[in-house]
């Protein structure tokens, strides 16, 4: 068994650390616990370039470090975290388009198996608009016809759409996505199979709309810096290879994809309703009593993720769907040591240390790397909880 | 390191005893295991750095009138028509709409709708559309404005000739400027009419229509049937073979006074300097069974003075012409125009003189002013009721016009109506102009990234009904498209430059389009020239060259194929290696071309394509297989597809279907329209353009300017950089005169100091992102 981590980025998208290289991405991926992580940015041909010039093909159509790589990492980690790592050949890209009259934004995150692949996908991109402005790009295109030309590429293209909550730049977003996959995949939907929580919502929410039932909910990431990694995971319990991941998922069978590892979900930038330059936080009960306007500017609010599950839930809350499968809240280890040792943010040299002398402590003797039975539980990392409670 | 806290801690957070403050709006929420100090909820309300807000609605009373030396200077009385003052004309104010909606009247008529077909085809017309339409017994001009509904009236006449039973459809003629207005309105006919019925409608535009009738009546002209339409590049190389002891710029120089001579309808004198080159140009023209752009309509027309049977029968066959864009046509066109009309058909013309911008290419529009002299009997009707633009953009576009000298300017009503205010903008530079078009194309679709929301960049309140597709920035010169094309690369913001795609014309695109033709006229050596250079086959090109030079026998002309005379020049040139290869896939693909039948020919394109062995996938190839599906769609093969492409110009390479910003020269831009509009560099120099040693013709890039308005639907944006590279040049040039023209009223003037503006917001917010 083992995490995955399926949504990720690359230095080359905006706004992100510059360190979010191949290295970093797979010292950090060792010191999370996770065994699988995407590449990040699939239509970005220079990361291509580097991904290429740092991994090799590995089984089942996944990749691993080179050697040289691989020994420049363990270098930097203690031995007990020297763990097989393997990569995935996926990013993220993003759609602006009008359909039926709204501008529509929608996120996916994309996935190939082949090299070979990803740069035919990217000359067919490269013809559509501008890719190496970002690591995701923004296509002026459907996200119906995205995932035609993905799976005209490579039968064995996955799209899985991305953070389906998030108000602006979601599929079931609240300010320009749908009200339903059908909706916007129309005769393609039958394509997709998972779709991706995002931080702002976890399982429970998603149970109470019943048309997202045959959907497999998947988590990752979306990490814009390295130490972001695995902040949300899937846990599979498959051979490693592309198709046996993809096939978990498509089935939503429950020893194949054990579940995922989830944020707390008000920890998600959109969770509640409300005005950041105002300071207005509103539950979905107060926006509606408040006729969806913002007291302070008088303009509507940006409708958060409750709120667009409950527009959208046919079920009432604490239901919970037939086929579901277990999740874990968690806080990650970095954030519950700055907050014991008093500081604000958990990227400071002390919190820094603390954690390292941990890793290397906890990681040593657990070998077996098994989800935890409990509800809630630090991932930071996943093994290193079993020995804390041992303790 | 307190490892008990730590196990409480975890222990508390296995209980679910967490503390918990959601996010919301882009802040990222808190989940703490021990009360605390917790970051305050909420951000800084100083930190979001608004921007000074506009005011969203016009102060009451704020429109100014027009000033009385305005209106002295607007109405000449020698000009037909009263243009008014909106302030008098039923005011379109009251149409606005409290939340700056838009409010759209019922097309006129709809009481009148019954069920007789013609009568259906008139509800969906305004009165004056409708008169339009209805006007057959005499000849018509169609005043058309801007967004009035020009090629739905035109289509609505024929249709409705049809449906009435005046005319058949073979009977129509309907001539245009662009491929583009050309396919335009074939989809408006099959929609009025039904695909069956409206395709045997000729519709082309001048050079195509004059090409089918040259076709068809080759022989009496002593051209090939399938003779060549050389492109520019094509014609210019035969010219510099000719006269190889000129530079460069004079073989330029004379080959434009040549094309200008044609389509002003002035051969050269004896005395003319040129006369001996023009005539040794079009003897190696012919030889090669070739015409140039301007020979098609020169040749139609010297074909139509001339042969009385030819004329009689295109009189027979055409009885109703319609043409688009009257106030462009030049004398060649107008003369070929008379030609067709001799014969007693009736003629429509439609077209707005405020929108005459290609005086330099020879347009001239008294042809539209003395329209009811030359046609008689004439009506003018004119077309008032603007359906694409707000008021506000409506008045902007009327207040430069009142400028011009010459005409009144033609009143146009909204039918829209929408709080909005021009922006004016100036900026430092040119970069910094683009980088402020960028971040309002960011603003206008709702921002393109979390980056943008996050950062204060782009407010999330904002409504956003626009996407990229909805956008265009227009400019005066190709040369400003690339600070601009920098910009919106640097954003990742989806774009098309179509200008750069027909310039790639000169490039591979130009090579397959000479293959294409020998395929059809193996003797165009030029044809031969560029493809065999591009093939690296030199040895095979001297061969060639040598083969089609070789005095004939001129009893005999042999019947010749393209395959035939490449598999001799191979034989005689004996390329080794590679070479070879190239040489013998081309000659198969040409057998191959040669020999398909109808059906086929689509597929030997592609094999023909294919042997052009461009190295990187090339965007003016796929448009190239493009126009050859849509020509084979039509049910039209080879030759018209190189017809078609050979007679494209840059207007027609924009694609409407890709969902980008539009990035066009506001020439390009006629004809077109966007909800949301960019001019750049309105600067004294660039608009009105002041070339080195040529006159500015200050009334025509008035007018350029007014169409560059009038392309926008609801929001216009007029910016301007104090300091501009161009051409390798500093320029500091003053703000343009046509925008001060504009009442300020309308006009909300900023100036940034962009860049720096910018750059402190990111750097404030760059701890908040992920």
């Amino acid at each position: 068994m083992f995490y995955a981590d399926l949504h990720v980025h690359s230095h080359f998208s905006r706004a992100t650390s510059r360190d979010l290289d191949v290295f970093h991405v797979a010292l950090w991926a060792l010191k999370k616990g996770i065994a699988l992580v995407a590449t990040g940015d699939i239509a970005h041909p220079g990361w291509l370039a580097e991904v290429e010039a740092h991994l090799e093909p590995a089984e089942g159509d996944l990749l691993r470090l080179k050697p040289e790589v691989e020994q420049a990492v363990h270098e930097r980690l203690p031995p007990v975290l020297r763990r097989p790592l393997r990569f995935i050949l996926g990013g993220e890209i993003s759609t602006i388009y009008k359909k039926g009259g709204r501008t529509r934004k929608v996120h996916h995150v994309i996935f190939l198996p082949t090299f070979e692949a990803v740069r035919a996908f990217q000359e067919r991109l490269e013809r559509i608009g501008n890719i190496r402005a970002d690591g995701r790009p923004i296509l002026g295109l459907d996200s119906r016809d995205l995932l035609e030309l993905l799976l005209e590429t490579d039968s064995r293209g996955v799209l899985i759409p991305a953070h389906i909550w998030t108000p602006w730049f979601a599929l079931l977003g609240s300010k320009s996505g749908f009200d339903s996959v059908e909706a916007c995949f129309d005769d393609l939907s039958e394509h997709i199979f998972a779709l991706e929580t995002g931080l702002s919502s976890d399982p429970p929410m998603n149970w109470r709309v019943s048309s997202l039932d045959r959907y497999t909910l998947v988590s990752n990431s979306d990490a814009h810096s390295p130490r972001k990694l695995g902040r949300e995971a899937n846990c599979l319990n498959t051979e490693l290879s592309y198709d046996a991941i993809f096939a978990a998922m498509r089935t939503g069978d429950p020893n194949r994809f054990r579940g995922t590892v989830e944020f707390f979900p008000e920890e998600g930038k959109y969770h509640y309703d409300g005005h950041r330059t105002c300071g207005v936080r509103w539950k979905p009960a107060e926006t509606l009593a408040h006729g969806g306007r913002c007291p302070v500017c008088g303009k509507p609010v940006t409708v958060g993720v409750l709120h667009r599950v409950e527009e959208l839930a046919d079920r009432p809350e604490g239901v919970r769907k037939p086929n579901a499968l277990p999740y874990h809240s968690l806080i990650p280890l970095l954030e519950v040591l700055a907050e014991l040792m008093g500081v604000r943010t958990p990227t400071g040299k002390r919190v820094g240390r603390e954690y390292e002398r941990l890793l290397a402590a906890w990681g040593r003797s657990s070998t077996s790397c098994s989800m935890c039975p409990w509800r809630r539980s630090p991932m930071w990392p996943a093994n290193a909880w079993l020995r804390v409670s041992a303790a | 390191m307190a490892g008990q806290r730590l196990a409480e801690g975890i222990g508390r957070m296995r209980r679910g005893e967490v503390l918990v403050e959601p996010g919301y709006d882009g802040e990222f929420g808190v989940v703490r295991v021990f009360a605390g100090t917790a970051p305050e909820a909420g951000g800084d309300p100083t930190g979001g750095k608004e921007p000074s807000r506009l005011p969203l609605f016009f102060p009451a009373g704020t429109e100014q009138a027009p000033s009385s030396a305005e209106r002295a200077r607007a109405p000449s009385p020698s000009s037909p028509p009263a243009p008014g003052d909106y302030a008098e004309e039923g005011r379109p104010d009251e149409t606005f709409s409290p939340v700056g909606g838009l409010l759209r009247e019922p097309p006129a008529g709809f009481a009148s709708m019954i069920t007789r077909p013609a009568d259906e085809l008139l509800a969906a017309l305004n009165p004056e559309q409708q008169e339009a339409v209805q006007t057959l017994d005499r000849h018509l001009l169609i005043v058309a404005g801007p967004g009035t509904g020009k090629t739905r009236t035109l289509t609505a006449r024929l249709a409705y000739l049809v449906r009435t039973g005046r005319a058949r459809p073979e009977e129509l003629l309907a001539v245009t400027f662009t491929n583009r207005a050309a396919d335009e309105m074939r989809e408006r006919l099959s929609t009025w009419l039904g695909a069956e019925v409206a395709r045997p409608i000729t519709v082309a535009t001048f050079h195509a229509f004059a090409a089918d009738v040259l076709r068809a009546h080759a022989s009496r002209l002593e051209l090939p049937a399938n003779f060549v339409i050389a492109t520019d590049e094509d014609a210019l190389a035969v010219l510099r073979a000719v006269a190889p002891e000129l530079s460069a710029r004079a073989q330029q120089e004379v080959y434009e006074r040549i094309q200008v001579a044609k389509r002003n309808l002035t051969a050269p004198t004896r005395e003319d300097d040129h006369a001996a080159l023009w005539n040794a140009y079009h003897a190696a023209l012919r030889a090669a069974g070739a015409v140039d752009y301007a020979d098609l309509l020169l040749l139609a027309v010297r074909l139509l003075e001339q042969d009385a049977e030819v004329c009689a029968d295109l009189h027979n066959r055409y009885r109703w012409l319609a043409v688009d864009e009257y106030q462009d046509v030049n004398a060649v066109q107008y003369r070929l125009l008379r030609l067709l009309a001799a014969g007693g058909a009736n003629v429509c013309a439609i077209g707005d003189p405020d929108q005459a911008i290609y005086g330099f290419r020879g347009a001239d529009s008294r042809y539209f002013l003395s329209f009811t002299d030359d046609f008689r009997p004439a009506r003018v009707v004119r077309l008032r009721r603007n359906y694409r633009s707000v008021h506000a953009i409506l008045r902007a576009a009327q207040d430069v016009l009142r400028g011009t000298a010459s005409a009144a300017p033609h009143e146009l009503l909204a039918t829209f109506a929408e709080k909005v205010h021009i922006e004016v903008f100036t900026a430092p530079t040119d970069r910094a102009e683009a980088e402020y078009v960028v971040h309002q194309i960011e603003r206008l679709v709702g921002g393109t990234s979390y980056f943008s929301l996050d950062s204060g960049r782009v407010e999330g309140t904002e409504e956003a009904p626009f996407a990229f597709g909805d956008m265009a920035v227009l400019y005066r010169t190709r040369a400003q498209a690339r600070p601009l094309a920098e910009a919106l690369d640097r954003a990742g913001i989806p774009y098309q430059v179509p200008a750069e795609r027909s310039a790639a014309m000169s490039g591979t695109a130009r090579v397959a389009l000479a293959l294409g033709w020998l395929v059809m006229n193996p003797r165009a050596l030029f044809c031969w020239e560029s493809v065999l250079r591009h093939l690296r086959l030199d040895n095979v090109r001297s061969a060639v060259r040598q083969a089609l030079t070789r005095p004939e026998p001129q009893a005999t002309p042999r019947p010749l194929t393209a395959s035939a005379l490449l598999a001799q020049a191979v034989d005689e040139a004996r390329p080794r290696g590679p070479a070879a290869e190239r040489a013998a896939a081309l000659a198969e693909a040409l057998r191959a071309a040669e020999t398909c039948g109808r059906e086929e020919w689509l597929a030997a394109w592609e094999v023909l394509l294919a042997c052009l062995d461009s190295d990187s996938p090339d965007e003016t190839l796929a448009w190239l297989r493009a126009c050859a599906r849509d020509v084979a769609a039509r049910g039209r093969c080879w030759r018209d597809m190189l017809v078609t492409v050979a007679l494209s110009g840059e207007a027609d390479l924009y694609d409407p279907r890709a969902d980008r910003v539009t990035l066009l020269t506001l020439h390009a831009a006629k004809g077109l329209e966007f909800p949301v509009v960019f001019i750049v560099g309105v600067e004294d120099g660039l608009l009105p353009l002041r070339r080195r040693g040529e006159p500015v013709n200050e009334a025509e890039e008035r007018r350029l300017f007014y169409v560059g308005i009038t392309r926008a639907g609801r929001r216009l944006f007029l910016c301007r950089a104090r300091r501009r590279l161009l051409y390798g040049e500093q320029l500091h040039l003053p703000p343009s005169p046509f925008v001060e023209d504009i009442r300020e009223a309308l006009k909300v003037v900023r100036e940034g100091e962009y860049r720096r503006r910018v750059r402190r917001e990111q750097a404030g917010t760059q701890l908040r992102l992920f």
